[in-house]
């Protein structure tokens, strides 16, 4: 969460590991797991266990060791 | 719970006899899951037969490569079902607040199942961990259900803290062993006060057993495997649906004292005797 450089960054998404540019959009994480930000129903995202309300997630880009989990709702019980 | 007989002794439809949990209201007591149907066309109508208004999803991660089994969400929604999202598969307090928290963002909704397991081969709930996380939801402003053990001091403890429903469980998760200690839900039932709802969650195998949790004087059942496993899974539906209002119906009307011995139906007075 702070500006963006070309320096590689490790982060976290959905249990593992990656490496992206430091300030990488959170917008570009949710497109690379295809979902398209502008119409995503029943998705919610955490970033180190604090919920991103979706209004806010086109602010956000990731930061060094941030862990991001991306859910959705799905069949249970 | 009430025990205030209406005059026509109407529950279970109709919005007489509600099951009131938290700030919600729903005129059926069953609670349905939405897994493991045969396809999302049975799991519609089984939801549809069961008169169901509030069914359950898990929450998961997004995964590209290994896609989840789609939520159908829309389809849920379009049908006017009430959301429950669950805690399932979460290990720890931390865990399950967190999905909670992801799960009222993604959906819009206070409403919580709380899961927090403690092994994959019992799923039996990790009561400190249980306790922790309800603790943290109900200040956190949800509406919590808690899936618990047949203890009922954990039950107790729930309902204290605040949860909108406590859940204790008839039998492990889709084991379909039905009531194995119906003498501890009978227990928890005079243990708990009777503001918070109580509901059997987990292990209902057949309508009988659906039955006999509505007679213990639970106020809802709560299932999935049940139905979506059931060889017709439309018909058990409507099934569950039927045991449960007849097992609230049985409970309300109060049933007759167990006698060891007959007692005859027919009068005894003017009976016909042949001396020998």
């Amino acid at each position: 969460m702070s500006s963006t450089t070309d320096a590689p960054i490790p982060v976290t998404v959905n249990g593992e590991a990656r490496t992206v540019p430091n300030g990488y959009p959170l917008l570009d994480v949710l497109r690379d797991l295809e979902i398209d930000p502008e119409d995503a129903p029943g998705v919610a995202v955490a970033i180190n266990d604090s919920v991103i309300r979706s209004q806010d997630w086109d602010n956000v880009t990731l930061s060094e060791e941030d862990t991001v989990e991306v859910i959705q709702a799905q069949q249970g019980g | 719970m009430s025990n205030d007989v209406h005059s026509n002794g109407s529950v279970g439809s109709g919005g007489e006899d509600p099951l009131v949990i938290g700030d919600y209201e729903f005129s059926s007591r069953l609670i349905v899951g939405t897994s493991r149907y045969p396809n999302p066309q049975v799991m519609l109508d089984a939801l549809d037969a069961t008169g169901t208004e509030l069914v359950t999803v898990a929450i998961r991660r997004v995964n590209v490569e290994n896609p989840a089994p789609e939520s159908h969400l829309d389809l849920l929604r379009q049908g006017g079902y009430e959301i429950l999202p669950n805690t399932a598969g979460c290990y720890t307090a931390r865990e399950a607040v967190l999905v909670a928290q992801l799960a009222r963002e993604a959906l819009g909704t206070d409403l919580i199942k709380l899961e927090v397991i403690g092994d994959d081969e019992t799923l039996m709930p990790d009561v400190e961990q249980l306790l922790n996380a309800a603790k943290t939801l109900v200040d956190d402003g949800f509406t919590v259900l808690a899936y618990a053990n047949d203890d009922p001091i954990t039950c107790r403890k729930l309902a204290n803290l605040g949860c909108a429903a406590v859940m204790p469980l008839g039998s492990p998760i889709g084991s379909g062993m039905g009531l194995v200690n119906p003498y501890n839900l009978r227990i928890i039932r005079e243990e708990v006060d009777d503001e918070t709802p109580l509901i059997v969650d987990a292990g209902i195998g057949t309508a009988s057993d659906a039955a006999t949790a509505m007679e213990l004087g639970y106020d809802g059942v709560l299932l999935n495997t049940a139905i979506a496993e059931a060889q017709h899974p439309v018909q058990m539906a409507r099934a569950m649906r039927l045991a449960v209002e007849a097992g609230r119906h049985a409970q309300r009307a109060g049933r007759i004292p167990r006698r060891l011995y007959a007692q005859q139906s027919s009068p005894s007075a003017g009976r016909v005797q042949v001396d020998e």
